[in-house]
């Protein structure tokens, strides 16, 4: 008896060692790796980390509003900086948050080709890896607009882009590439996914080939490259030209005219707004953009409203949310005047006037519209750029990216001034100031070449 | 030679001198055990009159004297001539406090003090019990060197023993264990009544055993069991306690009415011009500025508004917290246990009930605890246990606590008592218009809320033990123990249409066309509802070898094996439109975007709420345990023991924790040499070894978190990239180096026990820094190495032993800690990590300050140094890139490194006064102060009272460091002076915590045999001595102390 215990005892002392399975479990349900098309798809259908808290400091320091002293002072210091142009670095989240989107983008570039397709087929895996690109793509360019000197094309000699960080692999150092190598870079990840995005998405969030295409247009007018900017606009507009008919929105309803995902919006996407500078209530228009809109724009009222101190805000944000200008996607809107404008610089002045006409007709009162004729290639490429700034001050980062690149015209050129307790700040056309200062934190740990 | 008898107490029946022995135990049988040396066993006989059983032995002819010892007895020599002359009859003295007699489980065996080598504390029951708290731990505290309560939380469930050892927050805790398996359960469903003792397995050798858990030290609980052969006896416990109201006025703050005048000034620079113009979300807008708005716009006269802004000056929302939202709590506990053994087996019973009904109105609890023990004996070679226990706690928290978001001046309640309504979320002269009287209210009452706010929370909890054990063979036993538990709590929260959550959802979901209202949201209440459900399973076999071989030898050893499964699932749930009476709820549309009542807010879709998560948590060990004693004299000790948990994603090679330890003993007093009048006992001890710490929560490779909601705008299923991959993850390593003494003095009125420790954590799981463009702020990766020395002390004295006793008990405490290795440079002074910043060389908590240079004796600016030269740039002067270490001033650890505690108790007849004196010394805290940049803002909290003694004028800075209010305000100036040395103080003090007051009548009677009354004043907040001149108590800092109670406890014992 006792020896048959005894056996039993050592069996049950020492015979537990088969249990690596019993280990396997996993000690929270919520995690997954990251395995399947499902998986990537999962990551890059994430609004809050692929559509929302895009970089927002470019329009605290561009021209299109002001703030009152009262509400300069309220201002974080970051803001401040940013407001007044004072060469420190400002908010570090543009670039802590943008590149918490391209780390996610790159591990969908990175593994996405061989994960396991479950009950998916080949075109998710592939509209996975394009909206990845199409994200980093455009993640970059926008930061680039904060970070990166303006490009000038065929004159960036010795200028540094912003990283691109290859890889997924977190222990790769991070690298400052030329700047004509971080566009190349923009370039081929927005080509990339105009190659594999398909032609509709289920949602406005979800990039599609439009978007790409539209992007890229972008991207080619920010480079300085009218011919492909063109052919890029122009291929959006034949796919989808349809506008929001401002004739048929009330100025009088409360609330917004613009709902979130409307016809319009080509690519949905916010920006982050750390400083409430994009308040509605804070954020006055600027009185010489004021009153470039004619009495019988619809632009003025619907965009437009007198706040209870009697200054005028902005209340025409693409993103449905009244109280701020949040939105920094891509609407149709822009995309008419890329091409109109386009079009103006390489002398194709009808189809120019003809895609600003389609655009004014859409946002004139019915009755008032006239339709604008010029020959003079000049007086065209003016009517369309005040046309742009009519329409799209108030877009993230737009109205920025367009005084670094017209500032290279000496036509163009624009100094900026504004005034605080008596001092006036001015920023000069090309002025070192053009270029964000990178956060301190990041220079100092990532080991980064600071900005001018 | 000499004769050793391990007896209780026994009668000699006869003695023959050099011949024979014969005697009769007085113990009961089963709880006998007798060690005779073997080579007087020979010819040992054994028979039974009718009363008990007689034993018998040959003493060697040359023998003449006895030693009689026995554990908890004072042993005794006498020759068989002084026994017979005793007329045979031989009493040991009960010894107190004395090694030998003290039991120490570790969970896996139980053992006595003098076979083990590690450093192990025990606290015994009569310590325990003369503690006061609801809480199992709490009770602890002042009763063991090195275990400290971390309070810097506020509240006391933060112990560690000896410092800490990891750097990850949610597994810096000592492993509990409850009698043999460790217990992850809530210790607040534990009755402290059913504590019989607890030890505390300090070292490597003494927490070893537990492995990879153990990194943190041991507490190990005992509950109370039956005894064999024991006649039915009853114990009663009833306290009632009554605990003060917080002193609300504790942190100091300026007055409503220079709120007010801030608010004046404010609203003549502008500041509110936003917020009044807001039409969009219209926020708070307070009375004050909606007055000074009306006399702006010319709609009220001045005169009126000043007299109705002097109304507001004298108002203090704090008199109507006070007054309506606290009220003297009372707690009362009541526990009532019946044990009884008979010859097989025993039994134990225990009821527990505790009602307390909290300090804030409206939140009280309700617990019911039975526990169960019974032993059962059925032949000599087994011995079988089973346990059971159950609670069931039922909390209601209707009381919302102190409002955030409200100015000073607000008011809960009318001149007689009737609910105000206060300003929340919304501008009240908005709401009372724009729902064309077709909303619901949309007004905030408090006071209402409290009333009818149903918010309760139900936790069950059971478990089950059931353990055997079977005596093999001369010492060799085989034990199997299984415990299931199954821990439930159901929590739900009914928030009727009264109450200004639902409310508030259901106007955001109104739609006003045309004068007439739809809902898009339904009326009626909201109810949340969440579940969770915790199983455990934990099964152990194990083989133990307890044997003494000669006189000489002695062994203790165990091997085995566990395996424990942990389930947790939990659920979270919500009904709208919910009839509590009926219990329907009602269809929602959670897929529309619903435009929210006058864009108050983006377009949204009712809030969906139906979540299901569940964790779980494996472990297998094997482990071996061995003991080896020679002559008493000398003892060594090794154990080994082997891991592995489900950490998730790690290679296979470092799931695998093997740990091991060793230690030795020397008991100096039982060698022959050894001949010191005045000193009793005198050990010499020490330990090696390794434990761990296992943290399930760090992944090693690349893992995505699914949301359990669709996407809000395109409705798909998203995920969230949790964590950066790290494929060399494995578990943290403690080892620990320990020597130690123990000894006693003149006749054991004096024993001390002092250990120096010396630990190397290594592995830690921290956060590396990381560069931003990575996309992550920082890797968390086994990447730190912690160097802890440390001192624990115990002094125990009984200075006067007469018809009174004075009996003091001193326990010291030192433990400082660097760290050795660490990949972070320091990111932030105001890191908002627990363990504020850690940096290389420096403790683990250490306080960091700018170093601030005085102030501008013109504008009364704070000024610190940049590059040397005084400067007044807060951006280079708090910039992270730009400071560096060596800039900032090192003031020591926020966590003390000195504890002392002396604890008094004087006895007199009967009656027990017991006063606890504690100090804690070496460290350093940082107080509050005034910041200018949310005081000039549109904020609504009350400026810190550091304003009153702001730099004013010129000169102001001799007698201030508080810098002078600018307008705008600088958050960066702000920050400088918050975070610079001139807001820190010395936290150093000694305090009188407890005291308490105890009688304990001799009893008479047949019925009672024991009675004790005791009167207790607890969270006394007395501060003899502290080296801050600040008025801050230093153990809250800007806390509101717990405040005062009052116990008055009786215990009878039938």
């Amino acid at each position: 008896m006792n020896r048959i215990i005894i056996l039993l005892a050592c069996v049950g002392v020492l015979g537990l060692s088969s249990c690596n399975g019993f280990l396997d479990v996993k000690p929270d349900s919520s995690l997954a790796l990251v395995k399947t098309v499902d998986d990537y798809l999962a990551i890059v259908q994430n609004e809050t980390r692929m559509n929302a808290n895009y970089p927002f400091s470019y329009d605290y320091a561009s021209d299109f509003f002001y703030l009152s002293e009262q509400n300069i002072d309220a201002l974080d210091e970051t803001g401040r900086y940013a407001y007044l142009w004072i060469a420190e670095p400002c908010h570090a989240n543009n670039w802590n948050q943008n590149y918490v989107r391209i780390y996610d983008t790159n591990v969908v570039l990175q593994g996405i080709d061989h994960a396991e397709l479950g009950n998916r087929t080949e075109s998710d895996r592939k509209m996975a890896k394009g909206l990845a690109a199409f994200s980093k793509g455009f993640t970059l360019m926008q930061l680039a607009a904060l970070y990166a000197p303006p490009y000038e094309r065929g004159n960036n000699m010795g200028k540094l882009g912003i990283p691109i960080r290859p890889s997924a692999n977190i222990e790769e150092k991070s690298v400052r590439p030329s700047l004509d190598d971080c566009y190349k870079e923009m370039e081929r990840l927005l080509i990339m996914a105009s190659n594999l995005l398909p032609e509709y998405t289920k949602a406005k969030t979800i990039s599609n080939q439009e978007a790409a295409w539209a992007a890229l247009a972008r991207f080619y007018l920010v480079t300085q490259n009218y011919e492909k900017a063109f052919a890029y606009a122009d291929s959006c507009l034949q796919f989808n030209g349809e506008l929001i008919d401002y004739n048929l929105l009330d100025p009088m309803a409360s609330g917004t005219q613009f709902p979130i995902l409307n016809k319009e919006v080509v690519f949905h996407a916010t920006k982050g707004d750390f400083s409430g500078i994009s308040s509605s209530s804070r954020a006055v228009v600027d009185n010489l953009l004021y009153n470039k809109y004619a009495v019988d724009d619809l632009r003025k009222s619907l965009f437009y409203r007198k706040n209870v101190d009697g200054v005028v805000g902005f209340y025409g944000s693409y993103d449905g949310n009244v109280s701020s200008a949040v939105f920094s996607g891509i609407a149709r809107d822009e995309i008419y005047l890329i091409a109109a404008e386009c079009a103006a610089r390489l002398g194709k002045l009808d189809t120019a006037v003809d895609r600003i006409n389609a655009l004014r007709e859409k946002r004139i009162a019915k009755g008032s519209f006239t339709v604008y004729n010029s020959k003079d290639p000049d007086n065209v490429l003016r009517f369309v750029l005040e046309e742009r700034e009519r329409e799209l001050s108030f877009r993230a980062g737009i109205r920025w990216m367009d005084l670094r690149r017209l500032n290279l015209e000496e036509r163009f050129k624009k100094k900026i001034i504004r005034s605080y307790k008596g001092k006036v700040y001015t920023l000069e056309p090309n002025d070192v100031r053009y270029t964000f200062k990178i956060p301190d934190e990041i220079v100092s740990i990532g080991k980064l070449e600071q900005n001018q | 030679m000499r004769l050793v008898l391990i007896v209780f107490l026994f009668n000699i029946i006869s003695i023959a001198e050099g011949s024979h022995l014969e005697f009769r135990s007085h113990m009961p049988e089963k709880a006998q055990k007798m060690l005779f040396p073997p080579s007087t066993t020979e010819g040992f006989s054994q028979h039974q009159d009718n009363l008990k059983p007689i034993y018998g032995l040959r003493i060697p002819k040359d023998t003449a004297l006895l030693i009689f010892r026995r554990l908890g007895y004072m042993s005794d020599t006498l020759s068989t001539r002084q026994i017979i002359e005793k007329n045979g009859e031989v009493k040991l003295k009960v010894l107190s406090q004395k090694m030998e007699d003290i039991i120490i489980s570790t969970g896996y065996q139980k053992i006595p003090k003098y076979q083990t080598t590690g450093a192990v504390d025990l606290v015994a029951n009569k310590d325990y019990e003369r503690q006061i708290g609801t809480g199992v731990l709490e009770r602890m505290d002042g009763l063991a060197a090195g275990l400290t309560f971390d309070r810097r939380k506020g509240y006391m469930k933060d112990l560690q023993i000896r410092g800490y050892s990891t750097m990850t927050s949610t597994i810096a805790k000592p492993l509990i264990i409850m009698d043999n398996f460790p217990f992850d359960g809530d210790i607040e469903a534990i009755n402290p009544n059913d504590i019989e003792n607890v030890s505390l397995l300090k070292d490597a050798a003494a927490a070893a055993i537990w492995g990879a858990r153990a990194g943190n030290g041991v507490l190990v609980i005992t509950t109370k069991k039956g005894k064999m052969d024991r006649p039915m006896a009853v114990q009663w416990n009833s306290n009632v306690s009554i605990i003060d109201k917080p002193d609300l006025f504790y942190s100091p703050r300026v007055s409503s009415s220079q709120f007010i005048d801030n608010e004046i000034f404010l609203f003549e620079k502008g500041v509110f011009n936003a917020n009044l113009s807001n039409n969009t979300k219209r926020p708070i807008v307070t009375p004050v500025v909606e007055l000074l708005d009306a006399v702006k716009k010319g709609n009220l006269n001045e005169a009126d508004a000043i007299a109705q802004i002097d109304r507001y000056r004298s108002y203090d929302l704090r008199n109507d917290y006070d007054r309506y939202l606290y009220r003297k709590g009372i707690n009362q506990q009541h526990y009532i246990a019946l044990q009884m053994g008979g010859q097989k087996w025993n039994n134990r019973l225990a009821i527990g009930w505790d009602r307390d009904v909290s300090v804030l109105k409206a939140n009280d609890q309700n617990k019911l605890s039975i526990r169960t023990n019974q032993q059962w004996q059925p032949s000599k070679k087994i011995e079988i246990q089973m346990g059971l226990q159950y609670s069931h706690a039922l909390a209601h928290n209707n009381n919302p606590g102190e409002l955030t978001s409200i100015y000073p001046y607000a008011r809960l309640a009318g001149a007689n008592g009737s609910p105000l309504a206060v300003d929340n979320l919304y501008r009240y002269s908005y709401i009372d218009t724009v729902g064309q009287g077709l909303l619901m209210d949309w007004r905030y009452y408090p006071l209402n809320e409290i009333q009818q706010r149903d918010n309760r929370t139900l936790r069950r909890n059971i478990i089950m033990d059931i353990g055997a054990t079977y005596n093999l063979w001369k010492g060799l036993s085989f034990d199997l123990k299984y415990q299931f538990s199954r821990q439930v709590g159901e929590h739900k929260k009914y928030q009727s249409e009264d109450l200004f959550y639902t409310r508030d959802l259901i106007n955001r979901f109104s739609v006003i066309k045309n004068g007439t209202l739809t809902y898009n949201l339904p009326k009626g209440g909201i109810l949340d509802y969440d579940n969770d459900e915790s199983i455990s399973h934990q099964f152990r076999t194990q083989l133990n070898f307890n044997r003494v071989l000669s006189d000489k030898h002695e062994v203790q050893s165990l091997l085995g094996t566990e395996w424990r499964k942990i389930d947790n699932n939990a659920h979270i749930g919500r009904s709208y439109g919910y009839n509590d009476d009926l219990k329907l709820s009602s269809q929602v549309d959670y897929v529309t975007l619903f435009p929210n009542f006058d864009n108050l807010y983006s377009s949204m879709s009712v809030p969906f709420m139906d979540q299901y998560t569940s964790s779980a948590d494996r472990m297998v060990s094997f482990f071996f345990n061995g003991g080896y004693s020679y002559k008493k004299r000398y003892t060594f000790s090794a154990s080994a023991r082997r891991d592995a948990s489900n950490l998730f994603g790690v290679n296979t090679n470092n799931r695998w924790k093997p740990l091991w330890s060793v230690g030795g003993k020397w008991i100096v007093n039982q060698e022959d040499f050894f001949h010191v009048p005045w000193m009793d006992q005198l050990v010499l001890r020490t330990s090696y070894g390794h434990s761990g710490n296992v943290n399930n929560a760090v992944p090693a490779v690349v893992t995505i978190d699914y949301n359990s909601f669709l996407s809000p705008l395109a409705r798909l299923p998203y995920a969230n990239l949790r964590n950066a991959p790290n494929p060399d993850l494995r578990w943290e390593d403690v080892a620990q180096w320990n020597i130690g003494v123990d000894a006693t003095f003149l006749k054991n009125r004096i024993s001390l026990t002092l250990d120096y420790y010396n630990k190397t954590s290594t592995d830690l799981i921290a956060n590396e820094d990381a560069d931003r463009t990575t996309g992550f702020a920082s890797f968390t990766r086994n990447s730190g190495t912690l160097i802890t020395k440390g001192i624990d002390l115990t002094l125990r004295t009984l200075i006067v032993d007469r018809t009174w006793k004075w009996k003091a008990d001193l326990l010291g405490s030192f433990n400082s800690n660097r760290m050795a290795v660490l990949n972070r440079t320091r990111t932030s002074l105001t890191a908002g990590e627990f363990f504020v910043p850690p940096a290389i060389d420096y403790p683990m908590n250490s306080m960091f300050s700018y170093r601030f240079a005085g102030l501008n004796a013109n504008t009364g600016a704070p000024q610190g140094f940049v590059n040397g030269e005084l400067s007044e740039d807060y951006t280079a002067l708090t910039s992270t890139s730009k400071v560096k270490l060596e800039d900032l001033i090192y003031h020591g650890s926020v966590v003390p490194r000195y504890y002392a505690n002396l604890r008094n108790s004087w006895h007199y007849k009967g009656v027990e006064m017991l006063v606890n004196i504690s100090g804690k010394f070496g460290y350093v805290y940082r107080r509050n102060t005034i910041l200018y940049a949310q005081m000039l803002s549109t904020g609504l909290a009350a400026a810190h009272a550091d304003y009153e003694k702001r730099w004013q004028n010129p000169g102001d800075e001799l007698h201030t460091n508080i810098p002078s209010l600018q307008y705008p305000a600088l958050a960066s100036r702000d920050n400088f002076y918050r975070l610079s040395d001139a807001t820190i103080e010395p936290a150093d003090h000694i305090r009188i915590q407890d005291i308490s007051l105890a009688y304990s009548p001799v009893m008479k009677s047949k019925y009672i045999k024991a009675v004790r009354i005791q009167l207790f004043v607890n969270n006394l907040n007395w501060i003899v001595w502290k080296k801050s001149k600040n008025e801050l108590d230093p153990l809250f800092a800007d806390n509101t102390p717990i405040a005062r109670s009052y116990t008055l406890g009786c215990n009878f014992q039938f």
